[in-house]
């Protein structure tokens, strides 16, 4: 079981948007401010730090910016989409050990108004941290591999390929977690339904993925304050927290068994360091860079067998009223890329019962996941 | 090699740990390396072996043979260069002791994994940019 003795106690964010005239280290400085004034804390309390993913703002960007008296803990972590989690999983520990006793963990991009954009191919001189790159450079661009929906169509080909699972799961993914952006106003998609004539009619991007079984790019910062304990009013306890690595971290090319990832070894961690069963969940929250992750991170968490995913989510399971409601804000692909943050912060707001028209009846226990890189892993599990 | 060529190259294909491979491309020859202590393969190059941390590495020949473990196929150009080339394929072939990549030649409708491929050699893996493979 999980030594942790940590709750989130505020989130943050910004407007969610394509465009900005804030820089990235302004956005996620505005959504720290945002995490402290939702807690109800004094910002010069803060003393400990954890900048997922992005280094900037640094611990002195945000000393300066809070007024933080006495700051005495901070990380950074480079796993991508994988951060958000494990970056809660560092404040978890730095909060139980007594290291520190608020510790925020940031985490924004300006996806949409970045030099580079990530699906691009201007990769070769990018200031996105992506590990690996002379692999990336030397045998991946001459191929005109560049982005990663490149990477994880092989990931996704292979299952399609080895398991033989129903291509109609990643239809209901996209379709399903639109509906729920549908009823999130600070959603990028949010007045913008999704039907299936408009889902099959997308052209392939790179196959298997048509336009709608991949993300947002979009611009935000989304942040959350953990602390010690487990008594704040509002306060959701952190019940579980892992970090996994997939066996070639930094490749997905050479890798011998390409449907191994983090999450296969961290997954399944969480639930039991958590001491719970899947059917205890009341939602789940899943990295969504493209459909088809969903479905195969449901696999490896153990909610059903590989190939089964399409399976698990058919018949409304993963609707608002159904048994697993997942991506309930809607996810990477409907309400924002904010590297999973977001996953995070709306995984609290429906603890809270503070998600208006997309509440999720009586949820008491959530998981969160994150997905980075080339398959690093993590997962927070939540309760009220 | 040069920047200024109109296809997509290697960036630093004379660093030791790639070099055997850019070099044997231009000879038709497909090679991977092992590590000279336990024998273990290893693709892509790293300086230290995983297992035993070693860093001497032998190059050692790789069949021009394999199987398709997995492909992709691209229906947008991420570089000019591809643009009059969709769609194209990409494939990881299981050859021997490694998983390679290449330039798939041929339909990329035909693609599939489970699929016999050999070695392709184009103008551009002679000149050492990036091995192709095509059905046999």
């Amino acid at each position: 079981m999980s030594k942790l003795s940590a709750q989130i106690i505020g989130v943050g964010q910004t407007p969610y948007t394509r465009g900005t005239q804030r820089s990235e280290r302004d956005q996620i400085l505005d959504a720290a401010i945002a995490a402290c004034y939702d807690a109800e804390v004094d910002t010069q309390s803060i003393d400990g730090l954890v900048m997922a993913w992005k280094d900037s703002p640094s611990n002195e960007d945000l000393i300066k910016t809070l007024g933080i008296r006495d700051l005495r803990y901070h990380a950074h972590l480079h796993i991508g989409g994988a951060s958000a989690c494990a970056g809660i999983a560092q404040a978890a520990m730095a909060v139980s050990l007594g290291m520190a006793s608020r510790v925020l963990v940031t985490l924004g991009w300006n996806a949409y108004s970045a030099t580079t954009r990530l699906s691009s191919g201007d990769q070769e001189d990018s200031a996105i941290p992506i590990p690996g790159k002379e692999i990336r450079r030397n045998i991946e661009h001459p191929l005109g591999v560049y982005a990663p929906m490149q990477w994880y169509s092989f990931h996704a080909n292979r299952w399609f390929y080895q398991y033989q699972p129903d291509p109609a799961g990643m239809k209901t993914v996209a379709l399903t977690t639109r509906r729920h952006a549908n009823l999130n106003s600070a959603a990028y998609f949010y007045d913008k339904p999704l039907t299936e004539v408009d889902y099959d009619a997308a052209r392939y991007v790179v196959e298997p993925f048509r336009l709608f079984d991949i993300c947002l790019e979009t611009d935000g910062a989304a942040a959350v304050l953990v602390s010690q304990g487990n008594n704040a009013r509002r306060g959701v306890q952190i019940l579980s927290a892992t970090e996994g690595h997939a066996d070639y971290p930094d490749d997905i090319m050479g890798r011998r068994d390409i449907l191994n990832m983090g999450i296969t070894k961290c997954g399944p961690r969480a639930l039991k360091e958590a001491g719970i069963r899947h059917d205890e969940l009341d939602f789940a929250q899943i990295y969504d860079c493209f459909t088809f992750i969903v479905l195969r991170q449901l696999e490896e968490l153990g909610f059903c067998r590989r190939g089964e995913a399409p399976d698990f989510v058919a018949n409304g399971r993963i609707d608002l009223d159904g048994d697993l409601p997942l991506n309930t804000h809607g996810g990477l692909l409907s309400e924002a890329h904010v590297a999973g943050m977001n996953h995070i912060v709306e995984a609290v707001r429906q603890l809270r019962g503070e998600a208006d028209q997309r509440q999720v009846r009586d949820a008491k226990l959530g998981l969160v996941t994150g997905y980075g890189d080339y398959g690093d892993g993590s997962v927070v599990v939540l309760g009220r | 090699m040069s920047d200024q060529l109109d296809f997509p190259v290697p960036k630093d294909p004379d660093e030791h740990t790639y070099k055997g491979f850019f070099d044997g491309l231009q000879k038709k020859i497909l090679r991977a390396r092992q590590c000279c202590s336990c024998g273990q393969w290893q693709w892509p190059p790293h300086r230290f072996c995983s297992q035993c941390q070693s860093t001497e590495f032998d190059w050692h020949d790789i069949p021009h043979r394999g199987i398709v473990y997995s492909y992709t196929v691209m229906h947008r150009a991420f570089r000019d260069y591809f643009a009059d080339k969709l769609p194209y394929g990409v494939v990881i072939v299981e050859a021997g002791p490694v998983h390679i990549s290449g330039r798939f030649i041929g339909n990329p409708a035909s693609l599939a994994c489970g699929m016999p491929v050999g070695i392709a050699w184009d103008d551009l893996a002679t000149k050492g940019a990036s091995p192709a493979w095509q059905a046999v």
